[in-house]
C-alpha cells in the first residue's frame, strides 16, 4: 500500500529535482507526485506517494528534512489527513460499452467535462478506494485513455 | 549607500566572515571575480587543477576548523570539483566552492564552458544553489557559510552567472558582520543513558570525526577518564583522543587493532559519539557488537539507527551532548551507584590481555624498508608534533595504525570517499592553515600521481610541506586484495615500470628530493628531510609484499580478523 508524504518546500527552481533525486538515490520509485504553490506563493506543497517499508520511510523522512529548501515533512494517514485524487477518462461514443459506462458515471457521480463528435471526457475525484473502483470500471468498459493527477493530502486540523 | 558589483559583494561577504585565504584557478566567467580579488586583502593560492583547489580547501578547513573556500570557473572548472565536494560531504568538512557560470541569457543554450553545475553537484554537496538575481547574492553567500558549518558540516557550492558578477547593487543589504553559527541543542534521555553507561560491565567509547568538528575533545576525554572507558576512534576520529592516551585502544574496523575490534565485539554498552557506523567499521553488520546497547550522540538525526539501532538516541551537538551526559553520569555516581570497580577491573584485564597478546606488529628486513618503519621513524623524530596528511591506500592505514596522533586537527585524511590524490593538495591546504606546524604528506606512488600537478603549487609559494612516497611499485591496497582474494593475479596494479623518477620530477619543480632504498639510510634521510628549509620529497622504496594487518576481510565479522600473512 502506498504511503503519502506531504512536503512543504520553497517554491523555486531546482527544488523538485532535489527532492526527486533524493528518492531515486535511495532507490525509491515515486508512484505519484503533485506539486503546486500554497496560499503563500513562496511555498509549494509536494504530495508524494511511495510504496516502501516502515523503516525506509522513517529514514526517508529524516533525509528529506536535511534538504535546505524543505520546510516541513509529514507522513499522511487516514486519521489525520483527507486524501483525494482526480482522474480524467476519455471514451469514444462509438464504443459498444458507452451507454453502460454512462450509467456507471452517473452512479459514481462523476461528470462529463467535454463532449464533441465521437469523444467524451469524464472527470472523477475521490479517495484512493473510490478512484481505484472507478478506474477498474473504466478499464472494464474499454475506455480510450485515463489520466491521474496524483494524490492531494490535506491535514484535517 | 554605495553600489558595488556582484564580484565585490562575494569578496566582501567572505572578508566580513574572516575568510583570509582562497584556493582556485581563474577562467573566463570568473574574470570579474578575479579582477576584484586583485584589490582584496584575501590571499589567493593558485592551484593547477580544480580538484587540487577543493582538497586544499578541505585540508585548510580540517586543521583550522574554518570554512575552506575555493574559486573555480564554469564548465570544466566546476565539474573538476565534484570529487572534492563529494569527499567533503562524506567526511563532513565545511567548504564553500564559488563557481562561475555563463551569463544568464546563455544558460541552457550549451554555451561555451557551460555546464549544469547545480545539477551535477547536487548529490555531492550538502547544499548548492544558482544565484538568479543580484538582490539574492549577499544573502546566498552568507547562508552558504552558515550551511557549511551549522549542524553536520559539509560542502556548499554556489554557482554565479558572469552577468551577476558584473551587476551593481547597494551594499550591504544585511548587517555588515560575521554570521553566528548556532550549536544544535541536544535532546534525548540523557539521565537514563548515563545510568546505562554507569551500569555497563563492559562499556566502550567509540568516537569519530564528529568530535573534531564539534571541538568536543576536552569533553570526550573528560567522560572517558571519569568512567575509565576503553576508547576506540574511527579513521576520522584520530587525534580527538591522544593516540598515546592509556585508554585509547587504537583505531577499529577493517584495519583496526585486535583489541579495539574485540572490545567492540564483547562490549555490552557503546557510547558512540560523533560517528556513523561506517561499513569499514562494522564489517558484517549482523555480527557487529552483538551484545551491545547503544548510546548514540550525533548531530545528524538521519544517522541515528541508520546502521545500528540506537537504544538511547542523543541528538545534537557532540560537545553539548558529552557535557550533558557527563553531568548526568556524575549525578548518578554521586547518588551512590558507583559500584563499578570489580566489573571495570575485569573488563580492563580482558582488554589489556588483547592489547598485550595481539599488538600491532611487523617484521623488519635487513635489505628492504618496511613501510611501518617510515611512520615510526617520523613519529620518533618529530615526537608526533606534526600535522600528518595522507593519501588513500596501504600507507594511509599504516599511518593510522603507527602514528599516534596527539591532538585534534592534526590528522588530514580522506575517509568516507577514499579519494586517491587527496594527500598532497590537502597537506598544502593544511600548511596554509597552520603555517607554524610541520606538515608531512604520506602518499603512495599510485595516489601521489593523481594530483602530482600540485607540486607546482608547492614550488610557486615555496610551501614547506614534506612529502614521503611509500613507493612499493604497486597500487598496493588493490594488490593486497588480489593476493589474498584473487589468486595473486595482479591485474593492472604493477606500477614500478610505469612510474616516473620521482626525484627528477621533484627536481623539475625545484623541490629538493632524495631516494632511499636501504633500511639503514632511512633514519638519516628523514632527519635531513625534516631539517631542510622548504618543501622536500623523499622517495622511499618499500617492500612490495608487505600487507596491512590486522585485516577484516570484506563481509566478514570484525572479530574474525586476519592477523598476519599466512605463509
Amino acid at each position: 500500500m502506498a504511503t503519502t508524504f506531504s512536503v512543504l518546500v520553497e517554491n523555486k527552481f531546482w527544488v523538485l529535482a532535489r527532492i526527486s533525486r533524493l528518492f531515486s538515490r535511495h532507490m525509491f520509485n515515486i508512484q505519484n507526485l503533485t506539486v503546486a504553490p500554497t496560499l503563500d506563493e513562496n511555498v509549494s506543497c509536494m504530495t508524494i506517494d511511495v510504496e516502501e517499508s516502515q523503516e525506509r520511510l522513517r529514514r526517508m523522512k529524516l533525509e528529506l528534512k536535511k534538504i535546505i529548501n524543505v520546510i516541513s515533512v509529514n507522513v499522511c494517514n487516514e486519521e489525520t489527513y483527507v486524501e483525494t485524487e482526480m482522474v480524467l477518462v476519455k471514451i469514444k461514443k462509438s464504443n459498444p460499452n458507452f451507454k453502460s459506462f454512462l450509467k456507471e458515471v452517473e452512479k459514481f457521480q462523476a461528470r462529463v467535462v467535454y463532449s464533441k463528435g465521437d469523444i467524451e471526457i469524464i472527470e472523477f475525484s475521490g479517495d484512493s478506494k473510490r478512484i481505484n473502483a472507478f478506474l477498474s470500471t473504466s478499464e472494464a468498459h474499454n475506455v480510450q485513455s485515463v489520466l491521474r493527477t496524483g494524490t492531494l493530502a490535506m491535514p484535517k486540523e | 549607500m554605495p553600489k558595488i558589483n556582484g564580484a565585490e559583494i562575494v569578496l566582501k561577504v567572505l572578508e566580513r566572515n574572516g575568510v583570509d585565504q582562497i584556493f582556485g584557478i581563474p577562467g573566463g566567467v570568473v574574470l570579474p571575480l578575479y579582477d576584484k580579488l586583485y584589490f582584496s586583502k584575501i590571499k589567493h593560492h593558485l592551484t593547477r587543477h580544480e580538484q587540487g583547489a577543493v582538497h586544499m580547501a578541505q585540508g585548510y578547513a580540517r586543521v583550522t576548523g574554518k570554512v575552506g573556500v575555493a574559486f573555480v570557473t564554469s564548465g570544466p572548472g566546476a565539474t573538476n570539483t565534484v570529487t572534492g565536494l563529494y569527499d567533503a560531504k562524506l567526511d563532513s568538512i565545511p567548504i564553500l566552492v564559488i563557481s562561475g557560470q555563463v551569463s544568464r541569457p546563455i544558460i541552457g543554450t550549451d554555451g561555451f564552458q557551460e555546464a549544469d553545475v547545480v545539477g551535477i553537484t547536487m548529490a555531492a554537496t550538502k547544499h548548492n544553489d544558482l544565484v538568479s538575481k543580484i538582490e539574492d547574492l549577499e544573502k546566498t553567500i552568507e547562508q552558504a557559510l552558515i550551511i557549511a558549518q551549522e549542524g553536520r558540516p559539509g560542502p556548499v557550492l554556489i554557482d554565479i552567472p558572469k552577468d551577476i558578477f558584473l551587476s551593481e547593487i547597494d551594499y550591504p543589504l544585511l548587517p555588515n558582520k560575521k554570521v553566528k553559527i548556532e550549536k544544535i541543542e541536544v535532546k534525548g534521555e540523557f539521565e537514563d543513558a548515563a545510568r546505562a553507561l554507569c551500569e555497563a560491565k563492559k562499556p566502550l567509547c567509540y568516537f569519530g570525526g564528529g568530535i573534531i568538528n564539534a571541538d568536543a575533545s576536552k569533553e570526550l576525554v573528560q567522560i572517558i577518564e571519569l568512567l575509565n572507558l576503553p576508547a576506540t576512534p574511527t579513521l576520522m576520529g584520530l587525534g580527538a583522543l591522544s593516540g598515546k592516551h592509556k585508554n585509547n585502544l587504537g583505531m577499529l574496523g577493517m584495519h583496526g587493532t585486535f583489541a579495539a575490534n574485540r572490545a567492540m565485539h564483547e562490549t555490552d554498552c557503546i557510547l558512540a559519539a560523533g560517528v556513523r557506523f561506517d561499513d569499514r567499521v562494522t564489517g558484517k553488520l549482523a555480527e557487529f557488537a552483538p551484545y551491545a546497547k547503544v548510546i548514540h550522540i550525533e548531530v545528524d538525526p538521519a544517522e541515528i539507527s541508520k546502521i545500528k539501532k540506537a537504544d538511547w538516541p542523543l541528538i545534537g551537538d557532540a560537545k553539548l551532548g558529552l557535557e550533558k551526559l557527563t553531568q548526568d553520569v556524575k549525578k548518578y555516581l554521586s547518588e551512590g551507584h558507583s559500584n563499578r570497580t570489580i566489573s571495570m577491573k575485569n573488563w580492563w584485564e580482558t582488554v589489556n590481555n588483547w592489547r598485550d597478546n595481539y599488538p600491532l606488529q611487523y617484521e623488519k628486513h635487513p635489505k628492504k624498508i618496511k613501510p611501518q618503519q617510515i611512520i615510526e621513524e617520523c613519529y620518533k623524530q618529530t615526537k608526533g608534533n606534526i600535522i600528518a596528511a595522507t593519501d588513500v591506500g596501504q600507507h594511509q592505514m599504516w599511518a593510522a595504525q603507527y602514528f599516534p596522533v596527539h591532538e585534534p586537527r592534526c590528522w588530514v585524511t580522506s575517509g568516507g570517499l577514499g579519494t586517491m590524490g587527496y594527500g598532497l593538495p590537502a597537506a598544502i591546504g593544511a600548511k596554509f592553515g597552520k603555517p607554524d606546524k610541520t606538515v608531512i604528506a604520506f602518499v603512495g606512488d599510485g595516489s601521489f600521481q593523481m594530483n602530482i600537478q600540485e607540486l607546482s603549487s608547492l614550488m610557486l609559494e615555496h610551501v614547506n610541506v614534506k612529502i614521503i612516497i611509500f613507493n612499493n611499485g604497486f597500487l598496493g591496497m588493490v594488490r593486497q586484495w588480489q593476493e589474498l582474494f584473487f589468486g595473486e593475479r595482479y591485474s593492472a596494479t604493477p606500477l614500478r615500470e610505469l612510474s616516473p623518477d620521482f626525484v627528477k620530477i621533484a627536481g623539475a619543480y625545484k623541490i629538493t628530493a632524495k631516494k632511499v632504498i636501504d633500511p639503514k639510510d632511512l633514519s638519516k634521510a628523514i632527519s635531513e628531510m625534516l631539517k631542510h628549509k622548504g618543501p622536500y620529497l623523499l622517495d622511499v622504496i618499500t617492500d612490495e609484499e608487505e600487507h596491512v594487518y590486522p585485516m577484516v576481510p570484506a563481509g566478514a565479522a570484525s572479530k574474525d580478523m586476519l592477523l598476519k600473512k599466512e605463509l
